[in-house]
């Protein structure tokens, strides 16, 4: 049993661990890391088969590309530290088993294959380096030049999909019928698919249609863009009052059962908005049995599906 | 042998870049200054936060020690002084350090407090920066000498230093490289003053020791990286390989240490802006005018 | 048929299990998208296995390994900018709720 077989079974074996780690764990910044000393053990059994250019580049990206999904995990997860003890598996049988055959899918492939004598000669670091420079700007050139070019169209598409859309201000809020409101907010809502509201916002505020600076509020203007100040983004002013007031003229009689519910678990009932504590959905307004309910929760109702 | 000479290279420069640091800060010479504080450190009490992480809490100072250390492993210090001269050296500088990131986000998750939390993300908000501009001038570096081996890299620079090769690369990798080790102006992550210290808020007494080693450690290791990569190395007239190190080395931490604390603290959103928006074309550029003038000019 | 390289495709199968396994059983996006890394994950052990006990004279095994870490990243990045927007959009990732086309 050479030296090779028993580090590559440590490695291999410590890299499988962490996988599992990954999801079995509650924390979900230790899941991303779990994932990270992963990659970190296979890029070692890349070094034990002495692809050393590999497994050196493999340990440093992985190392920055586990730590963004750990920032995107805690930014995106309800629970990032884990305390909550939430089980969110679904399909359990069925990913067990094709968990399974898979593995062993692979394994019986490996072992009745017939691969052929061990070869003996294998260039070393340096070598490999040269050669593998060679291949990439000789007979690979056009490969690697798409997968430039690809990567840069993946730089373009994820960033043109994930910038918050510009808002357009709203022209006239004073005194407008709050039913009126909601048909334009609805009507602005359907239009854009990510429109840009802060994450897990409620719904209730009203825009302004100004943009106030979060560390000069004295900076105000009628559309986005930069604080003069210090530059930072300008974030759209809630008129708290005008909302109140509005809500109070919509649902004076029915302040006291605006209530938010789980689409899902309808026992969950909760005063203020938020997330189930079941599945982690957002809370949707109960619907009232009056008048100009019906109106506010089905507007709502449209933007929830 | 060699190995002793690093180790010897390491315990030595890791208290003189500290005494450069505290004469940066104070503007006063105390050779005694960082046995005082350590001392002092280890006696102060070890305050533990509630609920931490305690993996991460443990792991992240030693981890940020591990990695500067590790990261040291290729530096050239001489002729024959080097502990591993892998063929791909240069890389394994960067590979080595990318787990300062993973430390410093362990080490703000860990104590489950916000301001160490947002420290650490705030030091990868620099890191997304940072990055490109560490790797693009070593690929430029690495033209020049045709191998990704520091030892070879420094040999290369036989006739004329990287710094009057390719002077956009070292203002790119020198500004970057106080990125990646967050000294002033780009110590947001850790600073004094903001966020009650950011990363370094929570912990105290020996895991603040650790902490504050891995970081002197971590400048020295890009103050020899910028020296192997930029100015050559042990290359120099009369005196040893050795001499010519150190004094390049020391003389490199002071300039950085001293000069970034005249500049103002950079937010991470502005230094991603300008890192982006105008360090990768510089980086590109000096990649392009690299490969010309290694194939132009026969130096 | 060497220990070696037994054992290396042993591993990589079990890695490219978990992988599945995760991928199948989560319901967040991201937590998905990390099964989807250990199967690539496995992919790359198998193919570097393949390279060093079968074929080391030819580079293009490892040419193979740097395509497909450029499609780890590039589908890192698209896939967090799909989760960025229907963040927005939604309020949350939960692959559950995103049963309709209709927006």
């Amino acid at each position: 049993m050479s030296a090779q077989v028993v580090f590559l079974a440590g490695f291999g074996l410590a890299a499988v661990w962490f996988g599992i780690v990954v999801f079995r764990t509650h924390s979900m910044v230790r899941s991303a890391l779990a994932l990270l000393f992963s990659q970190t053990a296979i890029g070692a059994m890349f070094l034990v088969m002495q692809a050393e250019f590999l497994g050196v580049l493999q340990i440093m990206m992985m190392a920055t590309e586990m730590s963004i999904m750990a920032i995107f995990m805690v930014m995106f997860m309800m629970d990032p530290g884990g305390l909550g003890e939430m089980d969110m598996k679904h399909q359990r049988k069925l990913s067990l088993g094709a968990g399974i055959v898979a593995f062993a899918g692979a394994v019986l492939v490996a072992g009745f294959a017939n691969w052929g004598p061990l070869p003996t000669n294998i260039p070393d670091g340096g070598a490999q380096l040269r050669l593998l420079g060679l291949e990439l700007l000789g007979r690979s050139m056009l490969i690697f030049e798409s997968a430039g070019l690809t990567i840069l169209t993946a730089m373009i598409a994820a960033t043109a999909v994930a910038v918050q859309p510009a808002r357009k201000p709203e022209p006239a809020m004073a005194g407008t019928n709050s039913g009126h409101d909601r048909g334009k907010a609805t009507a602005r809502h359907g239009g854009h698919a990510a429109y840009g509201d802060a994450p897990g916002h409620d719904h209730t505020g009203h825009d302004t249609g100004k943009y106030t600076c979060p560390m000069h509020p004295e900076v105000v203007s009628d559309e986005a863009g930069n604080c003069p100040k210090c530059g930072m983004n300008l974030v759209p002013v809630e008129d708290a009052e005008r909302d109140t007031h509005e809500h109070g003229h919509h649902h004076n009689q029915s302040a006291e059962t605006a209530r938010y519910t789980c689409p899902m678990h309808p026992e969950v009932v909760s005063d203020e908005p938020g997330s189930c504590p079941k599945c982690g959905m957002k809370l949707v307004p109960v619907e009232a049995p009056d008048g100009d309910a019906p109106a506010h929760s089905h507007s709502h109702k449209e933007r929830r599906t | 042998m060699s190995t002793v000479i690093v180790v010897l290279f390491l315990l030595s420069g890791t208290y003189l870049v500290a005494v450069i640091e505290g004469w940066s800060a104070t503007g006063r010479f105390r050779f005694g200054g960082p046995a005082r504080a350590a001392l002092r450190l280890l006696g102060t009490e070890s305050i533990l936060p509630r609920k931490p992480d305690r993996l991460f809490f443990e792991a992240a100072p030693v981890l940020l020690l591990t990695a500067a250390i590790l990261s040291m492993a290729i530096i050239p210090l001489a002729p024959g002084v080097i502990v591993t001269d892998l063929a791909t050296g240069a890389l394994f500088f960067n590979a080595a350090l990318a787990y300062v990131l993973v430390a410093l986000i362990m080490g703000g998750w860990g104590p489950n407090g916000a301001y160490g939390m947002i420290g650490g993300w705030r030091f990868l908000g620099q890191l997304v920066g940072y990055t490109m501009l560490v790797v693009m001038p070593i690929t430029a570096v690495a033209m020049r000498a045709e191998s990704l081996s520091t030892v070879a890299i420094v040999q290369s620079q036989d006739q004329l230093w990287n710094i009057l090769y390719q002077p956009l690369g070292l203002v790119l990798f020198v500004l970057a490289g106080m990125a990646m080790a967050f000294v002033p102006p780009f110590d947001l992550p850790t600073g004094a003053g903001d966020l009650a210290g950011g990363v370094e808020a929570e912990y105290t007494g020996v895991r603040r020791l650790v902490f504050r080693l891995g970081r002197m450690v971590l400048i020295l290791s890009v103050a020899s990286a910028l020296t192997v990569f930029y100015l050559g190395g042990w290359l120099g007239p009369i005196l040893p390989g050795w001499a010519w190190s150190a004094i390049k080395i020391l003389a490199v931490t002071a300039a950085m240490l001293v000069g970034g604390r005249m500049l103002p603290r950079v937010r991470e959103a502005a230094f991603l802006a300008w890192c982006w928006k105008l360090g990768i074309p510089l980086a590109l550029a000096n990649i392009f005018l690299v490969g010309v003038l290694v194939l132009v000019v026969p130096l | 048929m060497s220990m070696e390289l037994i054992t290396a495709l042993t591993i990589g199968a079990a890695l490219f299990g978990t992988g599945v396994y995760g991928a199948l059983s989560q319901t967040n996006l991201v937590m998905i998208m990390m099964g989807i890394e250990l199967i690539l994950a496995a992919a790359l052990v198998n193919l570097v296995a393949f390279w060093r006990y079968l074929h080391p004279e030819a580079m293009s095994g490892q040419m193979f390994v740097l395509i497909v870490m450029t499609v780890m990243a590039v589908e890192m990045a698209v896939g967090f900018g799909i989760a960025i927007a229907r963040f927005r959009a939604r309020g949350s990732v939960e692959m559950e709720e995103a049963r309709e086309l209709k927006g």
